[in-house]
């Protein structure tokens, strides 16, 4: 339970420290969005309903702190937890370098549905190219980040359990 | 001749010597100053000795100066360098309050020559993700903020109220490709509707091919919507295309606003009638 709670409001930092725009302006040269990270961090180490709530969540906040329609990123966020039940089974994804390609592959099929759906409804949102582009430098730069942020999250999990063992 | 040597030898060649020395002088009194004669090697031989010297004598010096001398000096290093600091952060301060300043008297001014009733809210954060152009501003429904209102500064058009909470809104961009605004084109009245392409641009839609529409034109609300004033610049054309199977010209806008700079914006509450 306190996990799900930590993971909760670590998602909430995240937007917040993503959304802040001296962040943005001082120590990101290109926006990150740490929810698809915490997404594959959640899809992995938590039970699937949980899961399913968190990265509803996190779907939610993103929806909260943008400017598109809402429930947009719910739909993507919740589309991205199947897409990871999926290959979860397929591949040993313990493996923390095989963590590098699904975030990448995760920001590509972000924007990829991005662009489908914003196709569907006509509206004009650039090129496949440009949005190819700009999600493959967000999602190498949110993964150099990541690189980071997953052992931070498990620092605070394990931190979280002995706190409760005692 | 030996009694003669003996006795004036001597003065005779001081003589020489002083006839010679003047005549050297004289012949140098007349040519502008240069090393002649054996005076360059004289001169060489002599600088490296008077190096060595000088590096003989020096090293005690240097060791003195450098080394028992500045004792202290790492203590004085770091206060001085605390110091500096100090100032730096003053420094810094003192030039984001002229900004800040500078910025606060530009808005002053814009509301004052603004008949609107207007709302002056400070941004407060960007758009999460990377697909929309959105930020968030510090007013909301308590500051009688509404879904749709117009979000201006002093450069021009900025957006419009997307969502609305009590003490926070967000504001979607005009460069976002959810917005659209009718405008005008300030030269010739051509009439068209503004939207968001991303990349930092708009694209003025449904202007027809036959209009006289060039670049560097500006590109004005038309007030039409009922939202913005009319008049409130929303940008410049950079870039025309005609397409011969189109009806319609491609024209591209480029915002006045700096987004990414912009700390603190109007929100349109009520148009002057």
């Amino acid at each position: 339970m306190w996990e799900f709670i930590f993971l909760a409001i670590f998602g909430l930092f995240c937007i917040v420290i993503q959304t802040n725009p001296i962040a943005n302006c001082y120590l990101f040269p290109i926006k990150p969005d740490f929810t698809i990270p915490l997404t594959l961090y959640i899809c992995l180490f938590q039970k699937p309903a949980q899961g399913c709530f968190l990265v509803m969540w996190l779907g939610f906040l993103m929806d909260l702190f943008s400017g598109g329609i809402m429930g947009i990123f719910l739909f993507l966020r919740l589309i991205l937890f199947c897409f990871i039940q999926i290959i979860k089974k397929l591949f040993f994804l313990e493996n923390k370098l095989l963590w590098v390609g699904v975030v990448l592959l995760l920001f590509l099929l972000d924007s990829l549905l991005i662009h489908l759906l914003f196709g569907l409804m006509g509206k004009n949102w650039g090129t496949l190219e440009i949005v190819l582009k700009t999600s493959m430098a967000q999602g190498f730069f949110t993964f150099l980040l990541s690189l980071l942020f997953f052992p931070l999250v498990n620092k605070f999990k394990k931190f979280i359990k002995e706190r409760q063992t005692k | 001749m030996s009694i003669f040597s003996r006795k004036y030898g001597f003065p005779f060649f001081v003589l020489l010597v002083l006839l010679a020395v003047f005549l050297y002088f004289f012949y140098n009194l007349k040519r502008p100053p240069a090393f002649r004669f054996i005076e360059p090697g004289a001169f060489s031989v002599v600088s490296y000795f008077q190096k060595t010297i000088n590096t003989v004598f020096s090293f005690p010096v240097h060791v003195w100066e450098r080394y028992v001398f500045l004792i202290d000096t790492e203590k004085k290093n770091q206060i001085l360098n605390q110091e500096i600091k100090t100032l730096r952060q003053e420094n810094v301060l003192l030039q984001e309050s002229a900004l800040a300043n500078q910025r606060l008297r530009k808005l002053l001014e814009f509301k004052k020559n603004n008949p609107h009733k207007l709302a002056v809210a400070e941004v407060v954060g960007v758009d999460a993700s990377l697909y929309f152009e959105s930020f968030f501003i510090n007013k909301g429904r308590s500051e009688g903020i509404k879904k749709g209102m117009a979000v201006l500064c002093p450069d021009g058009a900025v957006g419009r109220i997307l969502k609305e909470a009590d003490s926070f809104s967000v504001v979607l961009l005009l460069i976002d490709p959810g917005f659209a605004l009718d405008a005008l084109v300030q030269r010739t009245r051509t009439q068209g509707v503004v939207e968001g392409i991303g990349g930092g641009f708009c694209q003025m839609k449904y202007v027809l091919g036959s209009e006289d529409v060039r670049l560097g034109d500006w590109v004005i609300a038309s007030g039409l919507e009922g939202f913005f004033p009319k008049g409130t610049i929303v940008g410049k054309i950079v870039s025309l295309k005609k397409d011969k199977l189109s009806a319609f010209q491609e024209v591209i806008i480029q915002p006045m606003v700096n987004f990414k700079k912009t700390e603190e914006v109007f929100v349109v509450l009520n148009l002057a009638s």
